[in-house]
């Protein structure tokens, strides 16, 4: 994964979605619910429409453009889509796929394997592949015994859940348009494209030949581009837009508070402290410790994210299977401790403080979260200075590991422990941060731990454990705090609100009551 | 000196007859005592308490509190300081590049007058902000960024003014009878010309600090003014906004004494004006904003 | 008819302080229309101790003749010579040093000084400029110039506006005085001043040109004032010098019709004779153009290559252009000789 990790697919999902405290239940199918114009709110323009890029800015669109192979429901059971059914063969080496009979394209074209082969050979090509390349790593090669038929080979036997998360990843292009597709939308979704002003906004009507039953439910779907959360505050509540989607999360706590509706989905964030220890007092062990103690986690919570979420001292949701709350008691927010890493590295006060924080200037939360962590660092005699970048200026010293510390969130957070590895930060080999040969072996011995414990529940415990001990004690990524992201804030006019297992909008149930 | 010194009160007795523009000057010299004697004062601008964010105005905190739980009325004045110092060093930097420009092109008329003003024209055909913005993207954010690029946007109308006033004032007869008496060009402009022309380039600095200031809080509001955790009335306004709804207060009061300061640097700037064309010709015009 | 020789002249004559040759200055014309000649091939001498009565109506390029002698004012052609030295090809640095020897008295006392400076400022500054007098002595110098042009030497610290007219010409010739000239230029010195503060000023330049034995080039369109100070007067008509000659001469005998236009124009204080003059009929001045053909004598001074210039006396000369159609020479031909130009 090249992308920023807030701005990550979530690629597997394993049974997880327990706790999301303002979660509503899903609407009863038998509420009669109308059609209309749905206007939503957003705050991003979306790159283009690729749904092998998928990004945090294209969030609202893909599920609305276009159809997956299968879905998950939001507690992570695999569900029909596209494909009918499909067929794991008992070696785990390979898995066949019947395709939807009836499905059309927007152009008119049906969906036949074709279709799906190219869009396997585009997710395999390194240059056009973009984020679904690196989860193509396991696939062999691929054929169509006939029109409704795609058998996936793989390289090497392939847990069936890591199968299922491909198949949920697969989102079939038409083969015709699959050259055009990032300036052309090409799927088989629910809605299709009218008109997109750039920087404004984009308008979707029904696809009248959508396969699914009395969906979509509205006729036309309007998203309106606002710069300013407060700004998609205001119209929500004057009645210009129903719904928010991915707003702040203090906007949320108080538009709750004034009788909204708020969704909240499985996917989360964590919020990660980075630390690329190749650089300055960082390449001192004792020195990065002291950071484990110097965050403010619950003052960045509140602050940051306006308490919507959980503070965290591992990169895990709580409902993540190696999540372990001891963590977060044994490193909290303590100056004392901190003050005695600091003592014990041996480092000069000037040593100590001859880095700056890099700051992601576009995300106010951001700004104030690294505040409240430079005011900590001044109170233990660390005065630094804050390097506030906007926007691209920002992603690109971010991703080329061009900063000493900087905060940055990161996805997969309640999926299988070594899927944190698709995050910059925690990568085990060709880390943009820390380099080659990686500097902390034992972390990647860690995490090869958690790959390769096939046994009992106690071995697998035992690598989790070990990975979370190994996280703290070598301390080049300090987790603070998980929080939402996708929030659904919608008028009281609005149900049928499906939560999607990646936090991506489906406005396909969506309808007016 | 001293009978410039005495004009100079005979103008400041005039102004302050006013009321409106006796008031400005009440308010910029309490702005002004507050960021020299920040420092004296019982304020902190910097320590957090998160457990107090978002507090609204108080006896403890008479303007309240921000997200990260600082007192706002601290940040306030030590935010002025930060205008202050900014906006001042901007005029004069402007002043000491742009009048010089402006006196060689009214002076020799030439070739030079074409060279100096098409650069000059160039200069006023960017947009202020925008060209701000570029030049922080290149020096990165950080007081002197700001202070730099305040300063250029203001060099066209120093340099403007002061070309008009040499063209006025180098045919008059003392000019001349300088050159006569042997002169040289720069000796004429600086120790001649210049004398003459203070005035009105007085006038623009006062107009020009108001705008100075109201840029300095434009490029803090767009986020590339000064860097967090300095305060600046600017940033303020940035993060204030977002709060709007839970803290009023934080947003709304730095900017009343933002828009204060501004109006006072122009109502006196406006006052000066007025005098001054009373008593000479060739008061520059204002540029709008 | 011999051409003019300035060689065989020198020989003749002592060296003249300022020599002017063929002097011109042109003004481009608006919106890049024909050039207007201000100044057209004017030439004279002025020898040290001596004073040049410049007489002419307004724009007929007395001012600007004046200008273009001190360099103010950029010559289109012709030479300016100062104690031997060429002004006009003079490198910028050198003809700063040179203006020592040159001052320029103006017309109007009341703008020619600083506002904002005191008169003590305003005497030192050409002393600063030049280096002249080393600064302990400043001072002193300001007030030996105050004593020299009879004002208090207490008035340094006071500044110009506190100053009757005739009081600040007196600073102003002081500052003239300041680098001890040799020459000075004098733009209508007393035409903004009452009658008896002129009678002052033109006593204090002539006392003046006795103790320091300078030489003025004294520009008025006063003719009674320059007949008082100038030995020799030059006239003026549309940029060039239709006459000239000692101020007997010009003022007695006139002999361009100019010459006697502007001195008829000159108001009689018999009143029955003014009022008989005001009622005849005005002069005729549609002359002739100057330029191309012959001239009244029937010399084609262009083909000749020679001075558009007749002697009529030792010393006064006459311009053959510029004369009423028709008109002839007072004198006979015959008395008319070619020259070189009359010098002082």
């Amino acid at each position: 994964m090249t992308t920023v990790s807030r701005r990550q697919f979530c690629m597997a999902g394993i049974a997880l979605a327990a706790a999301a405290p303002l979660a509503m239940s899903l609407p009863a199918i038998a509420q009669q619910l109308k059609g209309g114009t749905l206007r939503v709110a957003v705050l991003s323009e979306l790159a283009n429409y690729d749904p092998q890029q998928l990004s945090t800015v294209n969030f609202h669109v893909i599920k609305n453009l276009y159809d997956s192979l299968i879905e998950y429901t939001p507690e992570g059971k695999p569900e029909p889509s596209l494909a009918t059914e499909w067929t794991i063969a008992p070696d785990k080496t390979s898995v066949s796929v019947k395709l939807r009979d009836g499905v059309t394209f927007h152009s008119g074209t049906p969906l036949k394997a074709d279709s799906v082969l190219a869009t396997l050979q585009k997710g395999a090509d390194p240059k056009r592949g973009k984020n679904v390349f690196s989860t193509m790593s396991i696939v062999k090669d691929w054929s169509a015994p006939d029109d409704r038929t795609v058998v996936i080979n793989f390289k090497a036997p392939v847990p069936e859940r890591q199968i299922l998360d491909l198949l949920q990843f697969l989102i079939p292009i038409e083969a015709k348009g699959i050259d055009t597709v990032e300036t052309v939308p090409a799927g088989t979704g629910p809605f299709t494209l009218v008109s997109r002003a750039v920087g404004q906004g984009l308008r979707l009507k029904a696809n009248p030949k959508y396969w699914r039953e009395k969906q979509p439910i509205v006729q036309d779907l309007v998203f309106t581009v606002f710069s300013e959360d407060a700004a998609a505050s205001a119209a929500l509540e004057s009645g210009a837009v129903d719904i928010i989607y991915n707003g702040s999360s203090r906007s949320a706590v108080r538009l709750k508070s004034a009788g909204y509706q708020v969704f909240s989905g499985p996917g989360k964030l964590v919020q990660v402290f980075r630390i690329n220890s190749t650089r300055g007092p960082f390449r001192n062990k004792s020195y990065r410790q002291a950071f484990n103690h110097l965050m403010d986690r619950a003052g960045i919570l509140r602050v940051g994210y306006a308490g919507m979420g959980e503070v965290v001292a591992q990169p895990w949701a709580p409902a993540s299977p190696a999540f372990d709350a001891s963590y977060t008691k044994a490193h909290a927010y303590d100056l004392d401790k901190a003050k005695a890493l600091l003592a014990a590295s041996g480092l000069s006060a000037a040593e100590m403080k001859d880095w700056k924080m890099l700051v992601n200037g576009s995300d106010e939360a951001s700004v104030q979260i690294s505040q409240i962590v430079q005011a900590s660092l001044g109170k233990v005699g660390i005065p630094i200075e804050l390097d506030i970048r906007q926007g691209a200026e920002f992603v690109s010293a971010l991703l080329g590991g061009d900063f000493a510390a900087v905060f940055g969130a990161v996805g997969n957070v309640q999926k299988f422990p070594s899927r944190v590895t698709t995050n910059s930060i925690y990568r085990t080999s060709q880390n943009p941060i820390l380099k080659d040969p990686h500097p902390h072996p034992a972390y990647v011995a860690a995490i090869a731990k958690v790959d390769g414990a096939s046994g009992g529940a106690a071995e697998v415990k035992a690598s989790y454990d070990n990975l979370n001990k190994v996280l703290v004690d070598e301390a080049f990524a300090i987790p603070t705090n998980s929080y939402e992201v996708g929030l659904i804030v919608a008028s009281d006019k609005v149900g049928g609100v499906t939560l999607e297992i990646d936090n991506l909008f489906v406005a396909r149930t969506i309808g007016f009551k | 000196m001293s009978a410039a010194l005495g004009s100079a009160l005979h103008v400041l007795r005039r102004l302050s007859a006013r009321r409106g523009t006796s008031f400005s000057f009440a308010f910029l010299l309490l702005v002004a005592l507050a960021a020299v004697f920040a420092d004296v004062l019982p304020l902190d601008p910097l320590t957090q308490n998160l457990a107090d964010s978002l507090m609204p105005p108080s006896a403890s905190a008479w303007f309240g509190t921000d997200e990260l739980g600082r007192d706002i009325l601290a940040r306030v004045v030590y935010g002025a300081r930060t205008s202050l110092v900014t906006a001042f060093g901007a005029v004069v930097s402007a002043a000491l590049i742009g009048v010089p420009i402006g006196l060689v092109a009214g002076f020799f008329g030439d070739w030079r007058d074409s060279v100096l003003m098409r650069c000059i024209d160039v200069l006023l055909a960017l947009p202020n902000i925008l060209f701000a913005m570029a030049l922080i993207a290149v020096l990165g954010r950080s007081q002197a960024a700001a202070l730099v690029a305040v300063g250029i946007a203001g060099i066209p109308n120093f340099a403007r003014i002061a070309r008009a006033q040499v063209m006025a004032l180098r045919q008059l007869d003392f000019v001349t009878a300088v050159r006569s008496f042997g002169g040289g060009s720069s000796y004429i402009m600086f120790h001649t010309i210049l004398p003459n022309a203070l005035s009105p380039l007085v006038v623009q600095a006062i107009v020009l600090a108001s705008v100075a200031i109201l840029l300095e809080a434009a490029l803090a509001f767009l986020g590339v003014g000064v860097p967090p955790p300095t305060p600046s009335w600017g940033e303020m306004l940035r993060t204030g906004k977002s709060y709007l709804h839970e803290a009023p207060t934080y947003a709304v009061l730095p900017g009343l004494v933002l828009t204060l300061t501004i109006l006072s640097f122009d109502t006196i700037g406006r006052a000066l004006t007025a005098l001054l064309d009373r008593h000479e010709a060739g008061v520059p015009e204002r540029r709008g904003r | 008819m011999t051409a003019h020789d300035p060689a065989a002249i020198a020989e003749m004559l002592p060296r003249p302080l300022l020599q002017v040759r063929d002097l011109s200055v042109r003004f481009p014309g608006r919106g890049g229309g024909k050039a207007l000649k201000a100044v057209d091939r004017v030439s004279f001498d002025i020898a040290p101790g001596q004073t040049l009565g410049l007489v002419g109506q307004s724009g007929s390029g007395k001012t600007t003749t004046g200008r273009a002698i001190l360099q103010l004012q950029q010559a289109h052609s012709g030479s300016v010579q100062l104690l031997g030295e060429e002004l006009t090809t003079m490198p910028a640095a050198r003809l700063r040093q040179m203006r020592r020897h040159m001052q320029f008295v103006l017309q109007n006392p009341y703008s020619s000084l600083h506002p904002r400076m005191t008169i003590g400022q305003i005497l030192r500054e050409p002393l600063q400029v030049h280096r002249s007098v080393p600064p302990a002595r400043l001072q002193e110098r300001v007030a030996e110039l105050l004593d020299l042009v009879s004002l208090d030497p207490g008035m340094m610290q006071r500044y110009p506006h506190e100053f009757s007219g005739g009081q600040r010409q007196r600073v102003v010739i002081a500052r003239a005085l300041a680098v001890n000239p040799d020459f000075i230029v004098c733009d209508e010195p007393v035409s903004a001043l009452d009658v008896r503060t002129q009678a002052q000023i033109v006593a204090l330049l002539q006392s003046l040109q006795e103790k320091l034995g300078l030489s003025y080039l004294f520009i008025a369109h006063d003719l009674a004032i320059v007949r008082e100070v100038a030995h020799r007067v030059a006239v003026m008509y549309r940029g060039r010098v239709v006459e000239m000659g000692s101020a007997a001469q010009v003022y007695d005998s006139p002999a361009h019709p100019y010459t006697r236009v502007l001195l008829d124009a000159v108001p009689v204080p018999d009143p029955v004779r003014q009022r008989e003059r005001l009622r005849r009929a005005p002069p005729d001045l549609r002359f002739l153009e100057g330029d191309g053909g012959g001239c009244v004598h029937g010399d084609d001074h262009a083909s000749s290559n020679t001075a558009e210039w007749h002697e009529v006396g030792a010393g006064h000369g006459v311009s053959c252009r510029y004369w009423p159609r028709g008109e002839a020479l007072l004198h006979e031909p015959g008395q008319v000789g070619h020259t070189g130009l009359p010098i002082l």
